[in-house]
């Protein structure tokens, strides 16, 4: 194999596992606050992109759709979570799962409803077509902006948990509910805030990816299963987890395409089943939260 | 005490167990035939109430939720119509190879799977699931990736060369299925009635008493998870005799809605549920959104009781955190009606 290819692939992998960042954050975010999970994570990344598909349609401009969207979506999330979500919080993560994988099949449905069962994706806008050369490779140019995008969406977060107030509320609810509301935090509102946050970050991620690969109503479970190799092998509930996962499963798809194509989705799903088998909590999860 | 007793799901000893479950079935399936829009709707019903009797054995009983039960459907679909287009064998062989080879497969997975609990365990069975989705892209030669298997012969039971019946697609086709389906369906009812079933309720309940008790709990859960593939693999093995051709991308959640609905057998007579289930997931290729069906899959799940925490922690043990507190509390007396 020629070295250009290498690094070609290797530039490629770190592009793939920014965008995999954004694809994983929202959803090792809601799982580290309640752990809760959140099967339904990849029909809000596949409907951001369909919103946006629409609105792009109706002429309007790529930066309106990647503002509104994750708004809208994230909206939608903050709805859904006191009347859905919430009853789900204390029982067994088996029903979790199952109401999370309804909320999934029903968005589906009637996206499908909407949109019908074909492939959309969008244009990028005008400002960030063509090729950028970075001297030691080229690259496309939406690409670097969703890199950068990524990297953005990830610093505003850390601060956000780590800094804020905001931040310091939500890691005490996360630690000790009970405690938290007796110190004055309007805890349901936290997490239903939280979890707005969550799916807003996944509908961002549609966005951004529906210039890249087409979406269609049928690619939540793809984008669901990558969410998850990522989380589990970053330590479910870790934000720093979610990162390294993130180019981690990046590099090695990449890197394995470049030697056999088809195996390329394989190696993650058995790179998650390792992970689970020897490490249970991953790479920075926190060892008391294993059940 | 005399009040929790009175919840222990499944009584263990049931006169006349058998008959009433059978016969429900039996109407069920009878009614499917006659109110059915179409031959092909009713036995695409049957066929995911197949499938949903293999998620109930291991989601209603054993209390596991495996969100890899398409591998065995997908596995069973392929080696039937592998074996079938490239070994020229008959329906009947076709369906024996399918049951064993998803119970051997059910037990590689399982052997994985159960050594995890809760989330974890769900999370392996997930990536084993998309695993096996994407390998049979990588075994395209085998599969036929994207395009399936097509020119898969009609189904036709017989053997040594000799052909008795062939289920041709239409009244033929569902009669041999509702055959399959009401007998498979009285093993099944019959296992679970079994001392093996009783063990497998008691994992369920409090796993850690059940290991306590000195029942190999992973041995058991591993059984489970056998005879759950082996039924589901059956379910295929006829399904892609069905659809003519078998498809690498049957998503790994389209089983599942199924058993949500059955989730709770001692609220509601479990299989005509799991029929009732399988029913709306069935119309989906009809009438193609389904809306209500997968609703009611979220409607039953919101309905659980809530976890109690308070209480409950004590009688954790090492087991999933998973049940009501009061559940936890289970009289002993109860257990020790189990067989030893």
């Amino acid at each position: 194999m020629s070295w250009h290819l290498l690094v070609d692939q290797l530039v490629n992998g770190l592009g793939t596992g920014l965008i995999y960042f954004l694809l994983a954050v929202g959803l090792t975010l809601i799982f580290g606050v309640r752990d809760f999970v959140n099967f339904a994570h990849g029909a809000f990344f596949v409907l951001g992109a369909l919103l946006s598909w629409t609105m792009l349609e109706h002429g309007m401009n790529f930066w309106i759709a990647l503002a509104a969207v994750p708004l809208a979506i994230g909206i939608l999330g903050f709805v859904l979570e006191p009347v859905l979500i919430r009853r789900f919080y204390d029982v067994d993560p088996a029903f979790q799962i199952v109401g999370t994988i309804g909320l999934t099949l029903v968005i589906q449905e009637v996206a499908t409803m909407i949109w019908g069962p074909a492939n959309r994706s969008t244009q990028p806008p005008d400002l960030l077509q063509g090729i950028v050369n970075l001297g030691f490779a080229s690259y496309p140019a939406y690409r670097l902006f969703i890199m950068a995008v990524a990297v953005v969406v990830g610093a505003a977060l850390w601060w956000l948990i780590e800094r804020s107030k905001f931040g310091a509320s939500l890691r005490a609810g996360a630690e000790d509910r009970d405690m938290a509301s007796c110190l004055g935090i309007n805890t349901g509102m936290l997490f239903a805030i939280t979890f707005a946050i969550g799916v807003g970050l996944a509908a961002l991620g549609g966005v951004l990816a529906a210039p890249t690969r087409g979406l269609n109503t049928g690619s939540s479970t793809e984008i669901l299963g990558i969410a998850f190799v990522i989380i589990v092998v970053g330590g479910m509930g870790s934000f720093l987890g979610a990162f390294v996962g993130a180019v981690l499963i990046g590099l090695a798809q990449s890197i394995t395409i470049a030697f056999a194509p088809a195996w390329g989705s394989v190696v993650i799903y058995i790179a998650m089943i390792v992970v689970l088998m020897v490490k249970s909590d991953g790479l920075f999860g926190k060892v008391a939260r294993v059940r | 005490v005399s009040a929790d007793s009175r919840r222990w799901p499944l009584p263990l000893t049931r006169p006349g167990g058998l008959v009433r479950p059978a016969a429900l079935a039996l109407v069920s399936v009878v009614l499917l035939g006659v109110l059915a829009p179409s031959w092909s709707v009713a036995t695409l019903i049957l066929i995911y109430a197949l499938a949903a009797l293999g998620c109930n054995l291991l989601l209603g009983y054993t209390g596991l939720l495996s969100v890899g039960q398409s591998v065995y459907f997908g596995v069973g679909g392929y080696t039937a119509a592998i074996v079938a287009t490239r070994w020229d064998l008959q329906l009947s062989s076709a369906l024996i190879i399918s049951a064993l080879l998803c119970a051997a497969v059910a037990a590689f997975i399982g052997a994985f799977a159960i050594r995890r609990l809760g989330i974890y365990f769900v999370m392996i069975t997930f990536a084993f699931a998309e695993t096996a989705h994407f390998l049979a892209y990588v075994f395209k030669d085998y599969t036929g990736g994207e395009n399936g298997i097509s020119g898969v012969p009609l189904g036709s039971f017989g053997g040594f060369g000799q052909s008795f019946f062939i289920a041709t697609p239409g009244l033929l086709f569902y009669c041999m299925m509702a055959v399959l389906f009401f007998v498979l369906f009285v093993v099944l009812q019959r296992f679970v009635d079994s001392p093996v079933g009783a063990v497998l309720v008691a994992i369920r309940e409090n796993e850690a008493r059940a290991e306590a008790m000195g029942y190999s709990v992973k041995a058991y859960k591993l059984l489970a998870f056998m005879v759950s593939g082996a039924v589901t693999g059956i379910a295929d093995g006829d399904h892609d005799r069905h659809h003519h051709g078998a498809r690498g991308h049957q998503v790994p959640v389209r089983v599942l809605p199924g058993c949500a609905r059955v989730r709770r057998p001692e609220h509601l007579p479990v299989r005509p549920l799991a029929l009732l289930g399988a029913t709306a997931g069935g119309r989906a290729d009809r009438h193609r959104p389904v809306l209500q069906g997968r609703f009611a899959g979220c409607a039953v799940c919101t309905r659980q009781p809530r976890h109690e925490t308070s209480g409950a922690e004590g009688d954790r043990g090492s087991g999933p955190r998973r049940r009501g507190g009061e559940r936890r509390c289970q009289p002993l007396r109860s257990m020790q009606s189990l067989p030893s």
